[in-house]
């Protein structure tokens, strides 16, 4: 408990971070009240409002369908939220139990997961998710899928390395020998153990997947129009770059924003858990 | 030494023939892959139009599709490793012509990109580390983290935007010269920089502790001495991990910034064989560039030692 004070104060001192904070909760609530703050619906076309230009009655401009480009914003952010959630709840949930079954139990458990993960990280990984894409299809289920595919192997490997460090400590062996049994002491002494540096990476990973999100559909390969997602609509956008800039500018630096937020807090939360770590790479 | 080195290898092949039979799987064991969707792709060319039994049949054969999935697998592994990695259902050409005229592309935007990286990188992190929390040290950081923050795909278009819309100093799109070389390389080496100067930053900072750094600066030696003839050289060692760390960055990004710029290399390929879902094209790109990675990253792994000779591996 006060060692949660102590980290909540630490990273409380993160400006960078704080400011991270504030713009993700400001972005969370816009898309949570995406209805009730949106002027226009998102997908109704209103052919002759097409292309204009930032005005007072479109913040944002129209695209090339008429639509209010602040309001696909204002639901992009929501889709956007849902689907990093969705993918860094599945891969955090999957990369973590393997991780510690690997670490726990070790011998032929450990040597099979981990030379699948081996063979994973064989491919740079935005060309594994194209593999998925391209055996599924585009969409954004498989988008979801193909992302999660890749994502849990940083957990995996993280879980892994600080099971094998606590499985030597003394409180485990002592749990043992009073007769617990293993998911027991998994449960009660390893995992939360093993939490911590996984908040980390969990918060760098919320940035890396809403990149690759809008990666894929920026390449036509993720959601597919008339969805406002952030990087569909850049691709959509794409086309008008030399008279309609606004198209391209504000998803982009939407994305910028949120990715940026989301680094911020992990690298303040990084600092503030874990000074020792210092260099957490993501796949 | 050459233990080591054999032993790498060993590993290296068996995860290269473990990420072909994921990817041969993957690939072939989806719905569409029939040998009706083929035979429509290739004889009609037309996707509506119902091909004739003979023609499925021929196809099946063709491509083996008669057969289990497993035999399928190895009977393309052998052909591969004489070279044949099929034939593309959408331009009936080989898949390793496809590529090989588009390797040397991907290679120059590469190279060009990580040049750009490593010549913004390097300075930027030596100097943050050298002046450790002064103005410039936060700058350099902060611009780490937007840096890796900006989406790739953004950025080029942003730079179109300025560069050659506004400004018109360079061209849009295509390839050829070295002006169309400028933009693609700036919006993949930007990124990587950004990595570039945090690991430069960190590794400068180890040595900048180390006793004969002091001892240097003992002897009275000015500071562009002590950083340029003693601290660099050390410095410098893990920097070339960078260049294993950054291809997996710099080949994704490669599909990315190729497609934007109609770069024409091997990612743009892959797109475009993706959108096409021709199967064997798809199949020969994701190969083609994970062997690049893994073997880049071999040869990264093992030049560390011979650049670093404290560094053991005989166990």
């Amino acid at each position: 408990m006060i060692r949660l004070l102590r980290d909540v104060r630490e990273f409380g001192k993160n400006r960078a971070a704080m400011m991270g904070l504030i713009v993700i909760c400001m972005l969370i609530i816009i898309a949570l009240l995406a209805e009730v703050i949106s002027p226009y619906d998102p997908t109704k076309i209103i052919l002759e409002d097409k292309l204009q230009a930032p005005s007072i009655e479109h913040i944002m401009g129209t695209d090339h369908l008429g639509r209010d480009v602040l309001s696909r914003i204002i639901y992009g952010s929501r889709l956007t939220f849902q689907l990093s959630i969705i993918v860094v709840t599945i891969t955090a949930i999957v990369g973590i139990t393997v991780g510690i079954v690997s670490g726990y139990y070790g011998g032929i458990v450990d040597e099979i997961l981990m030379r699948f993960v081996d063979i994973l990280l064989a491919f740079p990984s935005i060309i594994l998710a194209l593999v998925v894409i391209g055996a599924l299809g585009p969409g954004i289920n498989n988008t979801i899928l193909a992302i999660s595919f890749v994502g849990w192997l940083s957990y995996a490997r993280v879980s892994r390395g600080s099971t094998l460090s606590i499985k030597e400590k003394e409180f485990i062996e002592s749990a043992r020998s009073i007769g617990s049994g293993d998911i027991y002491i998994i449960y009660k002494h390893v995992y939360p153990n093993v939490l911590y540096p996984n908040i980390v990476l969990a918060t760098l990973h919320m940035g890396s997947v809403i990149l690759t999100v809008a990666a894929l559909g920026f390449l036509g390969l993720g959601a597919q129009p008339p969805t406002p997602e952030w990087g569909t609509m850049l691709n959509e956008g794409k086309e008008f770059l030399r008279m309609c800039p606004w198209l391209s500018i504000f998803p982009g630096l939407m994305i910028m924003i949120t990715v940026l937020a989301f680094n911020f807090i992990g690298d303040g939360l990084r600092d503030a858990l874990d000074p020792r770590m210092k260099e957490v790479v993501i796949k | 030494m050459l233990k080591y080195i054999l032993k790498r290898l060993g590993i290296v092949i068996l995860v290269v023939v473990g990420a072909t039979a994921l990817v041969f799987f993957m690939l072939h064991y989806i719905p569409g892959e029939t040998p009706d969707v083929i035979a429509r792709y290739i004889f009609i060319g037309n996707i509506e139009i119902e091909p004739s039994n003979e023609d499925v049949a021929l196809i099946s054969q063709y491509y083996d599709l008669d057969k289990p999935l497993i035999v399928q697998y190895f009977s393309w592994l052998s052909e591969s490793l004489q070279g044949n990695l099929g034939t593309s259902y959408k331009t009936s050409q080989p898949v390793l012509d496809e590529i090989v005229i588009r390797l040397p592309a991907t290679i120059k935007l590469a190279v060009v990109s990580m040049l750009v990286s490593l010549i913004i990188g390097i300075p930027l992190g030596i100097v943050a580390a050298i002046k450790q929390n002064s103005i410039i040290d936060y700058i350099c950081s902060t611009g780490a983290v937007i840096g890796v923050s900006i989406p790739n795909f953004w950025l080029a278009l942003i730079l179109i935007m300025v560069f050659s819309i506004y400004l018109d100093l360079t061209p849009v799109m295509g390839s050829g010269s070295v002006e169309h070389l400028i933009l693609p390389s700036i919006t993949l080496g930007t990124g990587m920089a950004a990595v570039t100067a945090r690991l430069t930053r960190s590794s400068m900072l180890e040595v900048i502790r180390q006793d004969y750094v002091r001892t240097a600066r003992g002897k009275g030696l000015s500071e562009i001495t002590i950083v340029g003839r003693h601290a660099m050289k050390n410095a410098l060692i893990p920097i070339i991990t960078i260049i294993g760390l950054e291809m997996g960055h710099l080949l994704g990004g490669t599909v990315i910034v190729e497609t934007i710029f109609a770069w024409p290399g091997i990612g743009k390929l892959l797109i475009e064989a993706i959108s096409q879902r021709d199967i064997p094209l798809i199949q020969g790109c994701v190969i083609f560039i994970t062997i690049m990675y893994v073997f880049v990253n071999l040869i990264v792994d093992l030049s560390y030692s011979i650049f670093d000779p404290r560094i053991r591996y005989e166990r």
